[in-house]
């Protein structure tokens, strides 16, 4: 009789629903910190580049080699030109 | 960008003032055959196109003229510091004929990926960090880069609902859906970069990549939203996005999968962000070729921020983009170095 009508509830029941993405990627992402709304402002803090970073951003980098070109003659100075692959100031 | 850390020291950043700078991307400028690639070759190279495969990464210093004064690929400061010390030394031996730049040689390229910023669109910069798994209850490392994400203005106005959808509640009662951004996101974005450049991911292998504004604050034109957002994409052993140069000679399998929270301003008479910031924490696991993760395939946390920018820095992937508003060269890059097209020499 237990065991009929354990049947009978699970089939009301219908099949197990699909986990949102927003559940799945919970359930995967085990061990990853846990991103809240009320902390974004220390989030923000941990995630951007501090002072030390970002020296490299205090010199007026031109983004192109003959922008740099052009500025070097205008002012008469030695051009100071840093390669890397993928741009310097982007993603390397 | 750790690297960046170590070089530019103080005093490095002080002996820069001396020099007019320039930073640009060493692959397509050694390689290319566009006016400034050639100029770069003949000065960096003996009057000639450069044709073999060594790379000329590192700190460069040239007179206006052509001459190379100076250079070295290097992390030490030390060691750049000396060579711009060295350099400047050179230049001031230098005579004044030599300190110009020939008119003749001041020919723009056709064509460069920041030609296609997104005017009155959307231009994020995005930030990434490897994260410990304590959180923020660990100290930041140092392991991070940068790169930037592109929506069109049209692209943007196709996103935002008018007014009056938003007033009257029809936006649904998740919000605004900005599925179009969160596919850019996912695709091109929430890419594990932190430790050096990896790979995008194709549509196909995206397998979720939500992104809405709920409205929390309806002020005239404005409306400021509250985003959340989910993303997950894996690729396996294959390489969907097609015979270019970010093809892959090993395909390796890895995958990201992110939640995201942020908030944004928006302006939906000129159907365009006025602010955003967003921020996602996840996990990456498995590696590229180059993104540094021989020894840490993971499981392991990365985060990720995002803000308006006014920089007009191409994104990395953005050749890959797939749309029209980005112009494209009319010689792929891939193709263009002269070994490989058998171009003319001039």
């Amino acid at each position: 009789m237990l065991l009929a009508t354990l049947l009978v509830a699970a089939l009301q029941q219908g099949p197990p629903a699909q986990p949102t993405p927003a559940e799945a990627a919970q359930s995967s992402q085990a061990g990853a910190p846990q991103l809240r709304r009320v902390d974004l402002e220390d989030w923000r803090e941990h995630l951007l580049p501090d002072a030390a970073d970002l020296r490299f951003a205090r010199i007026p980098w031109e983004p192109t080699f003959l922008d740099g070109v052009r500025r070097a003659s205008e002012e008469q100075r030695p051009l100071l030109l840093w390669l890397m692959n993928g741009h310097p100031l982007g993603c390397t | 960008m750790a690297d960046r850390r170590s070089v530019f020291t103080e005093e490095v950043v002080q002996r820069a003032a001396s020099f007019a700078c320039a930073a640009d991307e060493v692959w397509r400028l050694q390689r290319g055959s566009e006016e400034d690639c050639v100029l770069f070759q003949r000065w960096s190279n003996g009057g000639k196109r450069i044709t073999d495969g060594g790379t000329r990464q590192g700190f460069w210093v040239f007179s206006p003229g052509g001459k190379v004064l100076g250079r070295i690929n290097s992390r030490s400061p030390e060691r750049v510091g000396a060579m711009l010390d060295a350099a400047l030394e050179r230049w001031s031996e230098l005579p004044k004929a030599e300190r110009q730049l020939d008119p003749e040689a001041d020919r723009p390229p056709a064509h460069r990926w920041e030609d296609g910023f997104p005017e009155g669109g959307l231009a994020l910069s995005r930030i990434s960090r490897d994260l410990s798994p304590e959180g923020l209850s660990a100290s930041p490392s140092n392991r991070w880069n940068r790169d930037t994400v592109w929506c069109s203005k049209e692209e943007v106005k196709a996103m935002l609902p008018d007014r009056a959808d938003v007033l009257l509640g029809s936006a649904g009662p998740e919000g605004i859906d900005l599925q179009p951004l969160a596919d850019r996101l996912a695709q091109f974005a929430l890419v594990d970069d932190a430790r050096g450049q990896t790979l995008p991911y194709a549509p196909a292998e995206i397998e979720y990549a939500r992104l809405v504004g709920r409205v929390v604050e309806v002020n005239g034109l404005k409306v400021t939203v509250e985003l959340s957002g989910s993303t997950k994409a894996r690729s396996a052993d294959t390489w969907l996005l097609g015979d270019n140069n970010w093809t892959p000679r090993r395909r390796i399998p890895h995958g990201i999968e992110c939640e995201l929270l942020g908030s944004a301003t928006l302006n939906l008479e000129e159907g365009s962000f006025e602010a955003i910031e967003l921020m996602a924490v996840g996990t990456r696991w498995g590696r590229t070729t180059f993104n540094g993760r021989g020894k840490d395939l993971g499981p392991s946390p990365i985060g990720f921020h995002l803000t308006l920018t006014e920089d007009r820095l191409a994104p990395t992937f953005a050749s890959l983009y797939g749309v029209d508003w980005i112009p494209r060269p009319e010689v792929p890059t891939w193709r263009d170095s002269p070994a490989e097209s058998g171009l003319e020499r001039r």
